[in-house]
């Protein structure tokens, strides 16, 4: 009598455990994967922000410098690019080529004197800087979050919550573009 | 039977051991940095030295104001140098570890001088983005901030580029502060237009009157500009009123920033 309670009394507490444990996994890895969600929303946010500023951008230089035809359409092929990519992957590869030739815009930009003494110029051109750094930022947020969710579905109870909350597939790191990790070089 | 519940116990005991060391461990290594950052001691924390005492306990009342009026956050910090870090990633760091602004409402804004590496940076919390805008940022650094640094009055500088920042906010919470002086922009081609609007303007409005009237023409023109406010305010508010700042500074409230703002170089 007395061993069956104390039986009884093991296994309510072994499932409590169990039940506590099996319900914090499965929170976290749902917290994680909403994490990933949100942080992948704000690097769209400041991607968007980047799109918006685009046709204003290649107005002005437009106005100054005509003849630089081949970069000015390339950034406005990019940028319908990036606004037709459906996935994350091809938002990371749209958004990477585009920036890199609105920093290419940017140097071009440079030889003009009037136009860096524009001062609608010089507005787009603070905006530009700041939302680029706005994405540099929001996309370590995101990597440091896809980090988190990844390591977590990869390890020993990760994955066994992963398989319970159908999060299987990894998430996609934005990866920076090779030709931004160097500062580009000033010639005299 | 004891011993093999006791078994089950200690495994269950080892498990959730381990659970515990990998949370351990994982957290440290996303933010394992060998960056040092100063102290959130006060609303200006200079590390360089190149603050005068006098500036900064103006600075100081302002942002007490400020936040008891606003509950905004404004915080100058000078150090040597950001690096390794860029003073970008240094700014957004730096603005979340002090917490900036309150949580959720995010209005804090950072101003950041990185004395030997000659940079600096306006960092706005994501509340305050659209009352500072980039643009604005990149107008106080180069047209406020820069040319006192170039000469060597960081003091000053600061004080007015800070006094430019609080104006932003008080505006934006329709909030006025006292003794704070009127943001006054150098050498920037967007006073420029604002004159050149006014020029206008004026011919316009001095061609209407001379058609119309005769005498005394520019007379109103005049007196418009002559009240357009970009005369130097002077610090004529005084301080003393401050009776009622009993807590002094008391920590900022948690906010957070997305790498706004502008940065620039003297």
């Amino acid at each position: 009598m007395n061993k069956v309670l104390i039986a009884l009394g093991v296994i309510v507490v072994i499932a409590f455990i169990a039940f506590g444990w099996y319900q914090s996994g499965y929170n976290q890895m749902i917290g994680l994967d909403q994490q990933v969600k949100s942080s992948w929303a704000q690097v769209e946010n400041q991607l968007q922000r980047r799109f918006d500023l685009i046709p204003n951008l290649v107005n002005t230089v437009k106005g100054y410098a005509s003849h630089e035809k081949d970069i000015l359409e390339e950034v406005t092929r990019l940028r319908s690019q990036w606004g037709q990519a459906a996935n994350i992957p091809d938002k990371v590869a749209a958004a990477n080529s585009l920036g890199g030739a609105l920093s290419r815009l940017l140097m071009v930009s440079e030889n003009y004197p009037n136009l860096k003494a524009d001062q609608s110029f010089l507005e787009l051109q603070s905006q530009l800087e700041g939302t680029e750094n706005r994405i540099a930022v929001e996309r370590m947020r995101y990597n440091n979050a896809v980090q988190q969710f990844n390591t977590y579905q990869q390890s020993l109870f990760g994955s066994f919550f992963a398989g319970a909350t159908h999060l299987t597939q990894p998430a996609v790191y934005f990866k920076a573009p090779e030709q931004a990790e160097q500062a580009p070089v000033v010639k005299f | 039977m004891r011993s093999l519940i006791v078994e089950i116990f200690k495994k269950i005991a080892s498990l959730g051991f381990a659970l515990l060391a990998m949370t351990l461990v994982y957290i440290p290594c996303s933010f394992a940095q060998d960056v040092s950052y100063p102290q959130a001691s006060g609303y200006v924390v200079d590390q360089s030295g190149i603050i005068d005492s006098a500036t900064q306990s103006r600075i100081e009342a302002w942002a007490l104001e400020l936040k008891q009026k606003t509950s905004a956050e404004v915080s100058v910090v000078t150090v040597d140098s950001t690096e390794p870090l860029s003073i970008e990633e240094y700014a957004v760091n730096l603005f979340q570890r002090f917490g900036l602004g309150q949580k959720g409402k995010d209005n804090g804004v950072l101003i950041l001088v990185a004395y030997k590496d000659h940079r600096m940076k306006i960092e706005p919390g994501y509340g305050l983005e659209g009352a500072i805008t980039d643009a604005y940022c990149s107008q106080i650094i180069n047209g406020i901030m820069a040319p006192e640094f170039k000469q060597g009055n960081f003091s000053g500088g600061i004080e007015k580029g800070t006094a430019a920042i609080v104006t932003l906010i008080a505006k934006e919470y329709n909030v006025t502060l006292t003794g704070v002086p009127q943001p006054v922009y150098e050498d920037q081609q967007a006073s420029g237009s604002v004159w050149i609007l006014l020029l206008i303007g004026c011919l316009v409005i001095s061609f209407l009157f001379s058609r119309g009237g005769g005498g005394g023409g520019m007379l109103l023109p005049m007196l418009l500009l002559s009240g357009g406010g970009y005369g130097r305010g002077g610090y004529g508010g005084g301080f003393g009123g401050g009776g009622g700042f009993s807590g002094g500074f008391g920590g900022f409230g948690g906010g957070m920033s997305g790498g706004g703002g502008a940065s620039g170089g003297w």
